[in-house]
């Protein structure tokens, strides 16, 4: 049997999973759905490379791990705050590029929705299938370009303890 | 056509054709200057915003201390 993947391991594979099951399909309490639109892949990716961005995929969401602090915070029990980036990218159809573009929706609308889908999916997540114990979206940016696409970027910080018996 | 017939003739044309080429030039010009600038990439863009926000976070807690 292999030894285990880390905690990090498993909770920016769960943030993954957790992302791409955004869809337009899910509905609230008061039957309106949850989402704006459904990401066509989720990767996880050591940087952000502009070529990501493959013209295959109408949506697509980016995870990056940020720095990971810790500390012991009782006798041989540690806690930890993962940091994360995630770019959500949606194909604009637009020039993204024009100030003054008044195509319906606007960019900035487009923005707004892809972090709220992610805030939303995350926040109502928060323990990450129980492997965290908690997960903060602590920054969100809206002023994030690229041409021909609409991005929203949020960064998150998960906290998650583990004791010296289980292993980090 | 006398020779200097000839010559005025050919100073006219090549001051067409420098009208020409001037016109062209601008042409191209304008060209590049519609051309939009490397973008800035993503990454350097989120590096940014994010010191912009630590930024605003101490701003704040600065207020919430004077207040």
């Amino acid at each position: 049997m292999p030894a285990a993947e880390s905690k990090h391991e498993r909770i920016a594979a769960a943030l993954a999973t957790l992302l791409a099951g955004i869809t337009t399909t899910e509905l609230d309490g008061a039957g309106v759905p949850k989402y704006h639109y459904a990401p066509d892949a989720v990767a996880r990716v050591k940087w952000f490379d502009e070529r990501d961005l493959a013209k295959e995929y109408e949506g697509l969401i980016l995870i990056r791990a940020d720095p990971d602090v810790g500390s012991e915070e009782a006798a041989q029990t540690y806690t930890q705050i993962a940091g994360f980036t995630i770019v959500y990218a949606r194909q604009a159809g637009r020039a993204v590029t024009k100030v003054f573009d008044q195509d319906l929706p606007l960019a900035a609308t487009v923005s707004a929705r892809l972090i709220r889908d992610m805030k939303r999916r995350i926040i109502e997540n928060y323990k990450l299938a129980g492997i965290a114990e908690n997960t903060e979206v602590v920054n969100e940016q809206h002023d994030v370009a690229w041409p021909g696409w609409d991005l929203g970027v949020i960064e998150i910080r998960v906290t998650y303890s583990w004791a010296v018996a289980e292993g980090p | 056509m006398t020779l200097e017939e000839r010559v005025d003739a050919l100073e006219q044309e090549v001051l067409a054709l420098q009208a020409n080429l001037i016109n062209a030039l601008e042409l191209v010009r304008s060209l590049v200057a519609e051309l939009p600038e490397d973008p800035v990439s993503i990454s350097e863009q989120i590096r940014v915003g994010r010191a912009a926000a630590n930024l605003q976070r101490e701003v704040l807690a600065a207020r919430k201390e004077t207040a």
